[in-house]
């Protein structure tokens, strides 16, 4: 037996006879009771139409109240960035204008072609948000927003700039990261963009990579190996510092210092949690609990202070939506997950669209966007939190199928998943 | 019962759903296996073949049934697995004569998305649509998955591409 593929079928064979097939009177039987009682949601019948000028007055209520709900997301000069798109009428339907400018007047109207908008950063003096149409390799547009208020549309001449991963704005200077090439692009205008040249001082870090930054020390670690290489010119050269043990899980920064969440070298299926000063010299804290398996695709970890922090765990746009939200208070050593998709479904069924639900954090204040409300989730909508535990609604799904991401405008950590 | 649901009265299955489950459990139940173990995975796959029943007329008319109820197992496995002792991975097999050795500890080490793209499409022969549909992902991001799984195991048993 030489061929890896007929391992693998040898192997899925014996995995087979150990996960049975389910029978149908199983199902039946056993788990409904013993009765194939089918559960019917009941009918909403309507006596008498309302009449054409009611429906008329609740129409114009209902879009005075929508492009009032748009203004809530404003959130200060590094606020938060939320564009939405809807499939079925592939228009825009709100946005936050974080950086300072009208948000009514934000709002993208004309020329917006449809698809799905994918963030690439918002700054003091700029907000480019990329236009990914379904099914696209790469966008091929940026959106910005012109100190006019109005965004327009700009097409972008390298293709490869425009990353999958998003990016922030660092040093007047927009950063985006491209997972697929491994490459790293910045730009002045979100137009014309710039590969960064690290020439040999390139850190060979395999994806998921993580990058996380302090002032102008920036790391970056990943690949099974536990590489880690540390930039203190904010990203113009990096030195390999000394690998972790174990795989890199993730990596962030508490504005005086790094931690990392890594796996632990002596025993399987454990993480260790370490700290450092510099991202050079590091120390080793102890196990980490409550996280569950080491499997997770974390996306993020989005600090709120020095000690409490949000770990996301989440697929991407385009990927289904597993996963939840782990908050910390302690720094990162004891981990408790807030049940966020049952949450945001009141215990119904999950969600299946791309893109269900994201977060970011600005300002001491983290935002939870859970959308699509045409699969009738109870707590559609956007919420913000100041502690990962009890939430507000800052915002709702304004129309069925809503999907986005929200932005911040200087992360604290940027990381990239596969 | 569950909050905001009628029962309306008994029924035998409709050979629509009967139909459905034929085609559908054997990916369901593989898909969620070797995403969180073969136990739980089987489990899961009961549990919502059980969901979309109860809910059939609104399951049948989506687009992609069987991959709403991969999503409906997967958040059942995930309350399962708070609930009780965790089965995460395949179960032991390494002593079974058919198996390679290190073949259980490699897929256990890749990602959840991986295990499952390597052990559908490389283990089962599905394809990769076949799986995307399942996963609610692209075909292609399936074929990158099982590539990457592949290579993370050649490189843990440290054979050479062979295919």
């Amino acid at each position: 037996m030489t061929d890896l593929r007929q391992r693998l079928e040898s192997f899925c064979e014996g995995f087979d006879g150990a996960a049975p097939p389910v029978r149908i009177d199983e199902v039946f039987e056993e788990r409904l009771g013993g009765e194939a009682v089918r559960l019917v949601q009941p009918r909403l019948r309507v006596r008498r139409p309302l009449p054409g000028w009611a429906v008329a007055v609740i129409a114009a209520v209902l879009v005075v109240v929508m492009a009032t709900i748009g203004f809530l997301f404003a959130r200060g000069s590094d606020g938060f960035l939320f564009v939405a798109a809807t499939p079925e009428t592939t228009e825009p339907v709100l946005l936050d204008a974080g950086s300072g400018f009208d948000a009514a007047a934000a709002l993208i109207t004309d020329d917006w072609p449809g698809g799905y908008p994918e963030r690439l950063g918002n700054g003091t003096w700029i907000t480019v948000v990329s236009d990914w149409q379904a099914g696209a390799v790469t966008p091929t547009t940026v959106w910005i927003l012109e100190e006019t208020g109005r965004w327009t549309p700009h097409e972008v001449a390298e293709l490869r700039a425009v990353p999958l991963d998003g990016g922030y704005v660092r040093g007047g200077l927009l950063w985006a990261w491209v997972f697929h090439t491994s490459e790293v692009w910045n730009s002045a205008d979100g137009v014309t963009w710039r590969l960064v040249d690290w020439g040999s001082a390139a850190p060979p870090v395999e994806p998921p990579r993580r990058l996380a930054r302090t002032g102008e020390t920036i790391l970056m670690g990943g690949g099974d190996g536990g590489a880690l290489y540390v930039s203190s010119d904010a990203g113009r050269s990096f030195t390999a510092s000394t690998p972790f043990p174990g795989t890199l899980r993730h990596l962030w920064s508490t504005g005086e210092g790094f931690r990392a969440i890594v796996d632990s070298a002596d025993a399987a299926g454990t993480i260790d949690l370490w700290r450092s000063g510099d991202g050079m010299g590091w120390e080793e804290m102890g196990r980490v609990s409550g996280l569950g398996d080491a499997n997770l695709s974390w996306r993020s970890a989005l600090s709120i202070s020095s000690e409490a922090l949000l770990l996301s765990d989440l697929d991407g746009p385009g990927s289904a939506c597993d996963g939840d939200v782990y908050r910390s208070v302690d720094g990162g050593r004891i981990w408790q997950a807030l049940d966020i998709v049952e949450w945001l479904t009141d215990g119904g069924p999950p969600f299946l669209q791309p893109a269900c639900w994201s977060v970011a954090s600005a300002d001491g204040e983290w935002m939870l966007v859970g959308g699509y409300a045409a699969w009738g989730p109870p707590r559609a909508g956007v919420w913000g939190s100041r502690n990962g535990v009890d939430w507000y609604r800052i915002g709702s799904a304004l129309a069925p199928h809503i999907g986005g991401n929200p932005a911040v405008g200087d992360p604290t950590a940027v990381t990239s998943e596969p | 019962m569950r909050a905001g649901s009628v029962a309306v009265g008994s029924e035998a299955p409709s050979e629509t759903f009967t139909e459905f489950f034929r085609e559908t459990e054997p990916r369901l139940r593989r898909a969620l296996a070797a995403a969180v173990g073969g136990e739980a995975g089987r489990e899961a796959a009961a549990e919502a073949l059980a969901y979309g029943w109860e809910h059939w007329d609104r399951v049948r008319s989506m687009g992609n049934p069987a991959g709403y109820l991969y999503r409906v197992g997967r958040s059942r496995a995930r309350r399962l697995r708070r609930a009780g002792p965790e089965v995460l991975v395949p179960p032991r097999v390494a002593e079974e004569p058919w198996c390679e050795p290190g073949l259980r500890g490699a897929l256990e080490r890749l990602s959840e998305r991986q295990r499952v793209a390597v052990m559908l499409v490389h283990g089962f022969g599905y394809t990769t649509t076949e799986v995307g549909d399942l996963l609610g992902v692209e075909g292609g991001t399936v074929h990158k998955h099982a590539a990457r799984g592949l290579a993370k195991i050649r490189a843990a048993l440290g054979v050479v591409a062979d295919d």
